[in-house]
Parts: C-alpha cells; sequence; structure tokens
C-alpha cells in the first residue's frame, strides 16, 4: 500500500500492525519516521512495544544449553574495541595547557587560599609542582636546578625551595613552572626515543613514558585540588585521556598488591567513557572477584581524592582482594 | 530493574563479557521462546544467539529511557525471527508448539516467579479479548503474519484486520498497563 508520510492517520491505524511486526518494511520505516517525530506517537509507540514484549513472557522457553556457550565464544571472538589512550606525552601536555588556562583565571587572592589535603597554599601548590617538574626534568637529562632534600620522598622534597618560592611572586612560581613543564615536554618532543628511558623517580624504575603519564596523573589531580579550594567545578579529563590514566593505574596492580590477599584472577571493570575491562592474573582458574566502578570515580579514588568506602563500586567475590586492589590502587598517590 | 538494566549495559560496554552472560540467564528464555514460536526450535538458537551477539556489539542502541531492556531484546528477537522467517519462509512446526502454552492457557512452571505472574496476567488479557481480535493477534503474533495475511487467514479485509490489531493491541495495553505489567502512554 505504501504509507503517505504525510498522513498521520494511515501511520495511527498501522501503529498495532508495526508494534507486532505484521507490516512489510517500507511501512516499517515510515511508521518509524513518524513516531521518531512525534513524542505523543513516540509513547504510544512505546507502549505498544511494551504489551507485545510482555506477551513473549507466555512462550518463554529456555534454549539448550549449547547456546549460551555458543554466544559468550562469539563475544570472546569479537572482544572490544577499546579506545585508543592519549599518547603519554601529549597527556601530559594536555593536563599542563588545562592546568594553565585555569590558573591564569584565579583571581590574586584565590592563590593565597589552603588546598586540601595539603597545608599549601594554592601558591605552595604549584610550587610543589614546580620542583617535581625540575627533578623530572634532571632525570630526563635536562639542565635543570638541583632539588633538594629527600628526593625519595615527594611532598618533602624541595620544602627549602618550596619555602623561597611561596616567600615571592605567585606569578613567578606560576611562570617557572610553565617553562619547566615546557621544556621538558619539548625535549622529549624532540627525541621521541627517550619516552623509552628508564628512569628511577623517587625510587621507582619506570619509563620516560609511564613517569609521563602519572605526571599527567598527578597534574589533574592537582588542578581538580585547586578547583576544588577556589569553588570551581572538577573537570573530567576527556575518555581518551581517562583511558590512558586509568590504564596506567591497572597496570600497576600487579605489582604493588601484597600476594596474600590475590586469592586468584581478578577483573576490574571501569565504566563510563574511557573505561574498560581489565583481567588481572591470580592463582587458580577461577576468578575470585570483580570490581565495577566508574572510570572516573576509580581514578579519583587512586589519586586518594575519594575515600576507598565511599567509592560507588560494585564488588562481586571476594571483598578483601577488591579492597586490596583498591589500596594498591592508591600507593603511588601522594 | 532499571537500574540494574543500566548498570549491566555499562559494563557490556567496558566490554565485560560477564554482565552479557548474566544478561543471557536473564533473558535468553524470552528471546528464545519468541523466535522458537516463529521459526521452529532448530533456528530458534541462531536468533538467540544473533541478539545477543547484537547487544554485545551495539550496546548503545538500547536507551533505558525508551525501554526496559526486556522490551529491547523481545522487540529484537521478533525482528530478526520474522526477518529469517519472511525470508527463508521456514516457520516453526506443530511440534515446536507443542508443549508450549497458548495465549490462554496454563502458565509454565520453568519460567521466573515474575514472569509468569505477568504471563498469567496477559493470558488473561488476552482471553477478555473479542474472539475476532483475538484471533487476529495471534496470528501476527505466533505466526508472525503481515496484517494483510492476518485479513487472508481470516477472510476479512486488510482494514478490517488491521482494526482488530489496532483495537485488540491498545485494549491489551490498557489492560495490562493498569495491572502494572506494561506502561501506558
Amino acid at each position: 500500500m505504501g504509507v503517505n508520510r504525510e498522513d498521520i492517520d494511515a501511520v495511527d491505524d498501522l501503529l498495532a500492525a508495526w508494534a507486532l511486526d505484521a507490516v512489510d518494511d517500507p511501512e516499517r520505516a515510515a511508521v518509524e519516521e513518524v513516531v521518531a517525530a512525534d513524542p505523543d506517537r513516540a509513547r504510544l509507540a512505546r507502549s505498544l512495544q511494551h504489551t507485545v514484549a510482555a506477551m513473549g513472557d507466555v512462550v518463554a522457553e529456555a534454549p539448550p544449553p549449547e547456546t549460551r556457550m555458543n554466544v559468550l565464544r562469539a563475544v570472546a571472538a569479537r572482544g572490544r574495541e577499546q579506545l585508543e589512550p592519549t599518547p603519554a606525552l601529549l597527556l601530559f601536555e594536555r593536563q599542563v595547557a588545562s592546568m594553565t588556562e585555569f590558573l591564569v583565571e584565579l583571581a590574586d587572592d584565590e592563590w593565597l587560599m589552603p588546598v586540601a589535603p595539603y597545608t599549601w597554599t594554592v601558591h605552595g601548590l604549584i610550587a610543589h609542582l614546580l620542583v617535581v617538574e625540575r627533578y623530572m626534568a634532571g632525570l630526563v637529562g635536562l639542565d635543570a636546578p638541583a632539588v633538594g632534600g629527600a628526593v625519595d620522598d615527594h611532598l618533602a622534597m624541595g620544602a627549602d625551595q618550596i619555602a623561597a618560592e611561596v616567600a615571592g611572586s605567585f606569578r613567578r612560581t606560576f611562570a617557572a613552572w610553565k617553562v619547566q613543564a615546557s621544556e621538558t615536554i619539548a625535549a622529549i618532543r624532540a627525541r621521541p626515543e627517550a619516552l623509552r628511558d628508564q628512569v628511577v623517580f623517587h625510587g621507582w624504575p619506570v619509563s620516560v613514558e609511564t613517569l609521563l603519564t602519572a605526571r599527567a596523573f598527578e597534574v589533574w589531580t592537582h588542578a581538580d585540588d585547586i578547583r576544588r579550594a577556589t569553588a570551581r567545578p572538577m573537570q573530567t579529563p576527556t575518555p581518551r585521556d581517562l583511558r590512558a590514566m586509568s590504564m596506567f593505574s591497572v597496570a600497576t596492580l600487579p605489582l604493588l598488591v601484597p600476594m596474600e590477599h590475590v586469592k586468584g584472577p581478578a577483573r576490574i571493570v571501569l565504566t563510563g567513557p574511557g573505561g574498560g575491562t581489565f583481567d588481572l592474573e591470580g592463582p587458580g582458574g577461577e576468578r575470585a572477584v570483580t570490581l565495577v566502578a566508574d572510570v572516573v570515580d576509580y581514578c579519583r579514588t587512586a589519586a586518594r581524592r575519594i575515600d576507598i568506602d565511599e567509592l560507588p563500586a560494585v564488588i562481586e567475590g571476594d571483598r578483601d582482594q577488591a579492597r586490596a586492589l583498591l589500596i594498591a590502587a592508591r600507593v603511588l598517590a601522594v | 530493574m532499571r537500574d540494574w538494566e543500566r548498570a549491566v549495559i555499562a559494563r557490556i560496554v567496558a566490554g565485560d563479557d560477564s554482565a552479557l552472560a548474566a544478561v543471557f540467564d536473564q533473558y535468553s528464555a524470552l528471546v528464545h521462546g519468541i523466535a522458537a514460536r516463529l521459526v521452529g526450535r532448530d533456528a530458534a538458537g541462531d536468533v538467540c544467539q544473533e541478539v545477543f551477539v547484537q547487544l554485545w556489539e551495539h550496546p548503545e542502541r538500547f536507551d533505558a529511557a525508551k525501554a526496559s531492556l526486556r522490551t529491547f531484546l523481545a522487540v529484537l528477537a521478533r525482528r530478526r525471527a520474522i526477518d529469517q522467517l519472511r525470508r527463508t519462509g521456514r516457520r516453526a512446526t506443530n511440534e515446536d508448539r507443542s508443549g508450549r502454552q497458548a495465549l490462554t492457557g496454563v502458565p509454565n512452571l520453568e519460567e521466573s516467579a515474575m514472569s509468569m505472574i505477568e504471563a498469567e496476567r496477559v493470558r488473561a488479557a488476552v482471553a477478555r479479548l473479542p474472539d475476532d481480535q483475538r484471533r487476529a493477534i495471534e496470528l501476527a503474533y505466533f505466526e508472525g503474519l503481515t496484517f494483510r495475511e492476518v485479513a487472508v487467514a481470516t477472510g476479512a479485509h486488510e482494514g478490517t484486520a488491521k482494526s482488530r490489531l489496532r483495537l485488540g493491541l491498545n485494549r491489551l495495553a490498557s489492560a495490562l498497563g493498569s495491572e502494572g505489567v506494561v506502561e501506558w502512554a
């Protein structure tokens, strides 16, 4: 028959037949076009579809057991295409840029606001970042001012330099931090093979690539610390940035979780844009625990900005192992 | 239930195949039953597999604001089965349909408790339909006939067949909506 798309009455007449799939393909398309443009008809159409779906309960019949296996095999063969993580250097550069854009908006008095969970003000926290930037610059072979104090202690190192910066102008500290970060970025961009170089950061042997990801994580976290301190909304990184940071965090877990808490293989499912599913090895064949959390929440928990007990997570299986994994995820954060 | 559905879809999007297994365990009887009634038990397994693999490949097509996951999968199962039926012309045999309940029969004890209650309500609501409307809906639902084929099968005009489907399904939707089985617009 063919439906005149302008003729709403004809579509109304066909709606029940459409819900029952008792129309041909052109009619189906015509109905769906009208329904898509009309919220009232869309509600009616949904009600009719719910009704037809409810009729399915009458005929429900379990499939043969092999169907389940076939479905799971087919799914395993297809896998899930995951988002490409942002490359480490670009990730670090973007977090530095994001922090920079945000800091230039701050009023002078906001630089003096205290930033939890530290005793520093905004100025002091940027001075800390400047010290860390100098430390990293030295590790990648740049000629940067030496960092004093205990360099294995992330918060304590360079205490004198931080104090000296805080005694001066925040504008100068901010500018010095930007310059130092930019020099590191430029140096690595000029020599990409440096990403594979191994360095020792606070006693941990890591590649420069891994270090950049960890530092990006740190800069994002501190930017949010300052946003919180200055009553600004926190910022969620792009999905690809989140993917890079969460992959980095999960990759460290097998190294950091105490073996006595590992009862078996574990799965971490991070939901939301930039998330993914990660399987961690463990003794035995059967998965001991699955931990499900939003990827942003997981990253903030790993950064110690959400308490483990406050993380909205689903834990299926061994809760002790799940807790140990979350504790391990926080080892690198201070 | 909607919270569970949103959570399980988020996990499927993240690539967690155990979440898909959970959805399969919850809804495979519904999907398989719908397909088996239309294309027969032998072909129903393939339809069932296609439906769940499609959910895995395109979980974003499920919109929790528009439909429950049960409705989404039931619609998908019917579409797939009917497409196959119209493509191959192979329908379920009487043997495929034996042992299964008519729309007005006794509930299948293997169904989950909630499905059993809902199935019973559906049967009761269908039983209250006028004969001509019930027959039209059964032909469309169980046999996968188009409204034109329903018209031929019942010796009615196409317009009459369409009207019977419309009146019958609206009446069912209203009855099941008032009992909370389906959402009524």
